[in-house]
């Protein structure tokens, strides 16, 4: 059981550009209402893309690019990161 | 030419008595006495018959005596010469005999004898332009002048412009031979001692010359005396054709006159204008024409008359006496009586001219008089006649009204013109107009009409009146029906609707409430039916009212309905009551049957549901307690089973009671607070917490089996569990779990991130996501937290193991070391593996991993 401690919860746009696709985004997705747990990131890859862009580590994901998450499912979800392309604009908490 | 001369006149009394011998012939004075007397045409004295020379000479003295008392004086000329034969004695007193008789007593114009006889001469022979007659010798000598004298007089004697002064002998001839043969002068003259000698004898060419002077001269005398005779005669003819033409002018006159007379006195006319007219045409033409040569014809009479009676007084003739009734007299009578007519005939004429205009302006006057009024009056009859105001409405009757006041004014403005046709009717016929007849005819029926139409007027006027009443109270009604119409239709429209209402009724009492109502409802049916006869009355009396009269009830201008609308609605009002009676009935009777087939359900339900329940409870005790080991527990369960499975005919019949129920529509039960639902659930809920808490038993058994748990740990998770089951539905709601856990010492934070911690263990003990954790659940997660959890790593580096170390595997390392279902399984998910050191079938095991557990790395 993670320990996580006590933050106040904050939404933000967090805005992950890359420069190509042949360079992953570095962070662990996690969830999804077929999981019937929240679409969050797991873990983030130290020095990746998305420790760079803010993105953290037990971040819930509420949206991307303007999609709401919270009926997607774990692969909807991915399915809508990868087609993002090179940018995308998340609003986590 | 002296003997010639003599015999010319001797041979009168007879070829005997001519001389032969002038010398010696009259010796005697016989033959000179004879002479003499055929010459003068007198008688001598009776000769002496006696040879004795004294017997010679007193004939001879007689000859002389005669001869002087002629007025010729005889100088030296005695009787004895002659009777001894004196040549010259004889030949000059021949001589002078011819110069007496036969010349002397030429008169021509004043001038006598010699130039008389030349004057008579160059007179003859004027005409002929080759004769000039200057003296009695030379002018003679070509014969042209004796040509002449013959032509002057005779004509058709000798061709006179055949002759040349170049042939004077054959002349000569020519005028001797004619003259003795047809003018009775015998020669005397000898052509070629006329032509040869340088001038003739004077006395013989006067001699022969006065033969013809006396021929042709006489011959002019007997023409005179003709012409005289002839003139007497004419002058004679003359008066009387002037006689006769007189006595036909006077007759013609007098005739005419007479035919004409009459024409004027008479004093009739045709009595109209243009005859009269006519007349005086007639009269003018009379006037101008006829009378005018009728005048001259008078007056020609009277000249004629005149001239007549001169003449006769001139010739010394008597006087003309006209016959009998043609004198002048009678002619100037006949003529004044016919001018007295005639002028009094013009005067009449004038004024019967002026009369008979006058008549005719009158008429004139009258007709237009007539016209005017019969154009007014036509169509006044109709107008008034037309029942146009029984067919109206109150405000165009009322218009109507005053449109027949001010007719009657009108009517009585012309009242005035009436009276004065009749008056020019009435001085038409007292001035005996020609055609009165017609004027009277005309009259009468304007007078007629007028009669009629002052009747008519009045008539009109009493029907408008009445019509006005009975509008009025037809209008009445009419809004005493609008007042009671409007309220009463409400009342029926919803009556209708309340009578057709289709109620849904639950039970029995609603059904008598209905029924109570409506039998209200019936109770004031008597006073609707009264209020409804009322209506309709008024409605009737309308008609009634508009038959009465003849009037045509207009519409009613206050109401839309109509009485016909009333009536339906009504009818149908009262037929809707006794059906609603019978829905009535119905209903009652079906809410009866309701009611019971609610009792007949509730009773059942009611035992059921109470075995329902009390089953569910005695299920839910088992294991509560915790006493009972979970194999006891389990065999209770099933015996539990058995008996629901043995109740189950209940069920059935109670299904089919709730197929009634339903089927009668029948949707609330006081009589049992369960539903067939509720129990359908109950029954479920019992079948299934029967299955499951068997499940549940079982699968503590297995995990008690396989976890190795003690009985005594069994017992105490289940006190926790039980616990936190405040509800005590064998499960816990993700509330009381969250609790449970806490409780537990897990920190479950406040937020999204321990939300979705508290998610992912949910998920773990509730993978069905039933929203339920199950004992056996909560039991499995409990004593698994100590082992260890697969995740997705360890998963991930059991692949790597597999794969060699390699980042990716391929299907055949999986067919080799996974049982072959689970080995497609995994073929089939995994995606293939893009890494740069990717080899052909290279299947990423990574991201598989992390799908199963809901993780993927991006």
């Amino acid at each position: 059981m993670s320990n996580v401690e006590y933050k106040p919860a904050e939404k933000v746009y967090i805005q992950l550009v890359r420069p190509d696709s042949s360079v992953s985004w570095g962070f662990r997705l996690q969830g999804g209402i077929d999981f019937s747990t929240p679409l969050s990131i797991q873990s983030i890859n130290p020095g990746s893309v998305s420790e760079r862009c803010g993105l953290k580590p037990g971040d819930a994901i509420l949206s991307i690019n303007n999609a709401t998450s919270d009926a997607m499912t774990h692969d909807e979800a991915k399915a809508e990161i990868m087609r993002s392309g090179d940018q995308i604009i998340m609003l986590v908490e | 030419t002296f003997t010639a001369w003599c015999n010319s006149h001797l041979r009168k009394t007879g070829p005997q008595n001519q001389i032969e011998n002038i010398e010696e012939d009259f010796r005697n004075g016989l033959k000179l006495m004879l002479l003499l007397e055929v010459i003068s045409g007198e008688h001598l004295p009776k000769p002496d018959r006696g040879k004795m020379r004294f017997h010679k000479i007193a004939n001879v003295n007689k000859a002389l005596d005669f001869i002087a008392s002629k007025g010729v004086k005889l100088v030296s000329i005695g009787a004895e010469e002659i009777v001894d034969g004196n040549v010259k004695m004889t030949l000059g007193m021949i001589w002078t005999i011819i110069l007496r008789f036969a010349i002397q007593d030429i008169t021509v114009e004043e001038l006598t004898a010699k130039e008389g006889l030349l004057l008579w001469c160059q007179r003859k022979t004027a005409p002929y332009k080759n004769v000039n007659v200057q003296n009695f010798h030379l002018s003679w000598k070509d014969g042209l002048a004796f040509c002449a004298l013959i032509h002057r007089h005779r004509p058709e004697l000798l061709d006179y412009y055949k002759l040349s002064r170049d042939n004077p002998l054959e002349n000569l001839n020519t005028a001797f031979d004619i003259a003795e043969k047809y003018l009775d002068i015998p020669r005397m003259l000898d052509p070629e001692d006329m032509v040869n000698s340088a001038k003739p004898d004077e006395r013989s060419v006067m001699a022969y010359v006065s033969s013809y002077y006396h021929a042709f001269s006489g011959a002019q005398q007997a023409e005179t005396a003709a012409n005289r005779i002839c003139k007497v005669l004419k002058v004679n003819q003359e008066n009387e054709r002037l006689m006769e033409e007189y006595e036909r002018l006077a007759s013609d006159l007098l005739e005419w006159i007479r035919r004409t007379r009459p024409w004027l006195e008479n004093r009739t006319t045709d009595n109209t204008l243009p005859g009269t007219q006519r007349r005086l045409e007639e009269f003018r033409d009379y006037r101008r024409k006829q009378k005018p040569p009728k005048l001259e014809d008078k007056a020609k009479l009277e000249n004629s008359f005149n001239t007549l009676q001169t003449r006769l007084r001139l010739s010394n003739r008597p006087a003309y006496l006209p016959t009998e009734g043609k004198m002048v007299s009678d002619i100037a009578n006949a003529w004044k009586g016919l001018e007295t007519a005639e002028k009094g005939f013009e005067e009449w004429l004038l004024s019967e001219l002026q009369r008979l205009e006058r008549l005719d302006h009158l008429a004139q006057k009258f007709r237009h008089k007539c016209e005017i009024h019969e154009e007014w009056a036509a169509g006044k009859e109709e107008m008034l006649r037309s029942g146009d105001f029984r067919k109206c409405r109150l405000n165009e009757l009322k218009a109507m009204k005053k449109k027949h006041e001010a007719f009657e004014s009108d009517l009585a403005a012309h009242q005035d013109r009436v009276e004065q046709i009749a008056a020019i009717a009435q001085e038409l016929n007292s001035l005996d107009y020609h055609d009165v007849a017609t004027v009277n005819t005309r009259c009468q029926r304007i007078c007629d009409q007028w009669d009629v139409l002052g009747q008519l007027t009045i008539k009109r006027r009493e029907g408008l009146e009445e019509a006005e009443r009975i509008l009025e109270r037809i209008d009445q009604l009419h809004l005493e029906f609008a007042k009671r119409a409007a309220p009463f239709n409400n009342w029926m429209d919803g009556a209708k609707e309340d009578l057709r209402d289709m109620f849904i009724v639950h039970s029995t009492e609603e059904v008598q409430g209905l029924a109570d109502a409506h039998e209200q409802f019936k109770a004031t049916l008597g006073e609707a039916d009264k209020e409804y006869a009322t209506i309709i009355g008024l409605v009737q009396e309308v008609q009634r009212l508009g038959q009465q009269f003849g009037i045509t009830p207009p519409d009613n201008p206050y109401s839309t309905l109509h009485a016909q609308d009333i009536s339906n609605k009504w009818s149908e009002v009262k037929q809707l009551i006794p059906h609603r009676d019978a829905m009535l009935q119905q209903e009652m009777m079906r809410q009866q049957n309701n009611e019971r087939l609610r009792r007949q359900f509730a009773a059942k339900a009611n035992v059921v549901g109470q075995w329902i329940e009390t089953q569910l409870d005695a299920v839910a005790s088992i294991g509560v307690t915790g006493r009972s080991s979970l194999e006891e527990q389990l065999k209770k369960l099933q015996q539990f089973d058995k008996a629901v499975v043995a109740y189950k005919p209940n069920m059935e019949e109670l299904e089919r009671y709730n197929q009634e129920v339903q089927e009668a529509m029948i949707f609330e039960n006081r009589y049992t607070q369960y539903t067939m639902e509720t129990l359908r659930v109950g029954w479920e809920q019992l079948m299934t917490a029967i299955a499951r808490n068997i499940n549940e038993v079982e699968n503590q058994i297995l995990t008690r089996d396989s976890k190795g748990i003690t009985e005594a740990q069994m017992n105490e998770f289940r006190m926790s569990f039980n616990h936190f089951d405040k509800n005590h539905t064998k499960r816990l709601e993700p509330k009381e779990f969250k609790a449970c856990l806490i409780s537990l010492g897990y920190k479950i934070r406040d937020d999204k991130q321990g939300e979705a911690d508290f998610q992912r263990i949910m998920s773990i003990v509730d993978p069905n996501r039933t929203n339920y954790v199950t004992f056996d659940a909560f039991l499995d997660f409990m004593t698994r937290e100590t082992a260890d959890t697969d995740t997705a790593e360890q998963v991930m580096q059991s692949f790597k193991i597999l794969a060699g170390d390699k980042p990716y595997i391929t299907a055949q390392i999986l067919r080799q070391e996974l049982p072959a279902d689970q080995a497609e399984y995994c073929i089939q998910r995994m995606a293939p593996y893009t890494g740069r050191d990717a080899v052909p079938g290279a299947l990423d095991y990574m991201s598989f991993s992390t799908a199963l557990y809901g993780e993927s790395d991006l």
